[in-house]
């Protein structure tokens, strides 16, 4: 995974302070991905041993299911077949009856080895899939595991919240009425505390976390997050898969970025007469050019060589904005402003550095 | 001296894989539906434990990634905006 994404990073042309930001921020990702990556390839061997240990265990018992099943329907058949002699006055004794007697005990015979297989099959699973736990168990004891705490905390808020849905059942049992509010109660408390423990879980908090600065951004990764794992079929609303509040979230927040990916795609492909790539992101449009009168051209010339000058006299200038955008600048990027509003945003970062100092 | 070399473009591709990414482990969702594949021992829930106990490292994982992918395309298209801007002030191209 590592490679992947460093396949992907260095195959964009992004040379500059911003991309080395980046850069650096995005070499912290491959860490998890590569554990989980060798989570999931280190269980590979012993699911296939399980599988064939599985499916060894479905053969046989089915086959010794069978013999067992048949060997009793002769066993039966054989039976009513000696009761009815028996009712007949045929003594026990009698070498039909001993004969059929014998018969059955054959059939007895195969039934309780087919017993036997079918026992024996199954611990030789149940063994396969000790061992098969032993093994999982341990690949999932690394860095990246959940603490302790935070999955008691998520169990608690699915069960709470669970249970609150008890007071949906109000009208009918009023009963479930106190059973949904302590559920609820509970729910919200674990949600607190993952909330504060671990940052995960409030709309803010998420619009926080992920950089979402601009509000129309986090709107709209909000309301998509919320349709997630769901789609409308032609029989109405069909759940696709079970997708927590907090995986809703981040997934709303890729989401909306993938639509602004789109728009700048757009941009790419087919450049607006009376647009920008920044405009279609949500933000300012770069002012188009003055007239091109001679006072104007002169004026616009004086003011980009007094742009220049400053930008020489601050010569830190970029340098402070790339370490204002690793402290929390990332408006700059998030609210797609213009490369001027993106200036006027790094010099309030590198106010609020200074101020902070 | 600080020196640039920017193919907007590909930041903003970038980007679009980031966020592909980001989405992918966001929605990695919950596995218990398929454990019972695995019979009836202990190992469909260890094998859950494995898949799925790793959320929270994979949600802020998932949210670093939907961000820097969200930089990444909002920076190629400042990018786009400056080489725009300036070939219009250079070339006086449509407004």
């Amino acid at each position: 995974m590592s490679g992947v994404l460093a396949t992907m990073r260095d195959g964009a042309v992004w040379d500059g302070p911003a991309g080395s930001a980046f850069g650096a921020r995005l070499g912290a990702a491959p860490g998890v991905l590569d554990a989980a990556a060798r989570r999931l390839v280190a269980a590979v061997v012993p699911l296939r041993a399980l599988a064939a240990a599985l499916e060894d265990a479905q053969h046989v018992a089915e086959r010794a299911g069978r013999e067992y099943a048949d060997a009793e329907d002769e066993y039966v058949r054989l039976e009513h077949e000696a009761w009815r002699l028996v009712s007949s006055g045929t003594s026990e004794s009698d070498p039909l009856l001993l004969a059929l007697r014998e018969r059955q005990r054959e059939f007895a015979g195969t039934m309780e080895r087919a017993r036997a297989r079918h026992t024996a099959a199954f611990a030789e699973f149940h063994e396969a899939d000790r061992h098969c736990t032993r093994i999982l168990r341990a690949l999932a004891d690394d860095g990246i595991a959940d603490p302790w705490g935070y999955r008691g905390l998520q169990a608690a808020s699915e069960a709470g919240h669970g249970v609150g849905q008890a007071g949906l059942l109000g009208p009918v049992v009023p009963q479930s009425r106190g059973i949904g509010l302590v559920g609820e109660a509970v729910g919200t408390a674990a949600d607190t505390a993952l909330l504060v423990g671990y940052g995960q879980g409030s709309w803010s908090q998420m619009g926080t976390s992920a950089g979402l600065y601009a509000v129309g951004f986090a709107g709209g990764s909000l309301a998509k997050g919320a349709g997630v794992g769901a789609r409308m079929g032609s029989e109405g609303v069909e759940v696709l898969s079970r997708v927590s509040a907090r995986e809703r979230l981040v997934a709303g927040a890729a989401l909306e970025a993938r639509r602004r990916i789109s728009a700048v795609r757009r941009g790419l492909d087919a450049p607006p007469r009376r647009a920008t790539p920044s405009a279609m992101l949500g933000g300012p449009p770069v002012p188009p050019p003055p007239p091109a009168s001679l006072a104007d051209r002169v004026r616009r010339a004086a003011e980009a060589a007094r742009a220049r000058a400053r930008a020489a006299a601050d010569a830190a200038f970029l340098d402070d904005w790339t370490v204002a955008t690793a402290v929390g600048t990332r408006p700059m990027y998030a609210s797609g402003v213009t490369l001027r509003a993106a200036a006027a945003g790094g010099q309030k970062a590198v106010d609020h550095r200074d101020r902070t100092r | 001296m600080t020196t640039y070399r920017v193919d907007a473009a590909e930041v903003a591709a970038l980007g679009e894989s980031l966020a592909d990414l980001a989405e992918a482990l966001a929605l990695m969702g919950d596995p218990e539906p398929d454990l019972w594949a695995l019979g009836p021992g202990s190992a469909g829930a260890a094998l859950g434990e494995l898949v799925g106990g790793w959320q929270l490292a994979r949600l802020r994982t998932a949210e670093q990634l939907a961000l820097l992918g969200e930089a990444a395309v909002s920076a190629g298209g400042l990018y786009l905006d400056t080489e725009s801007g300036v070939r219009r002030s250079l070339t006086g191209g449509p407004r």
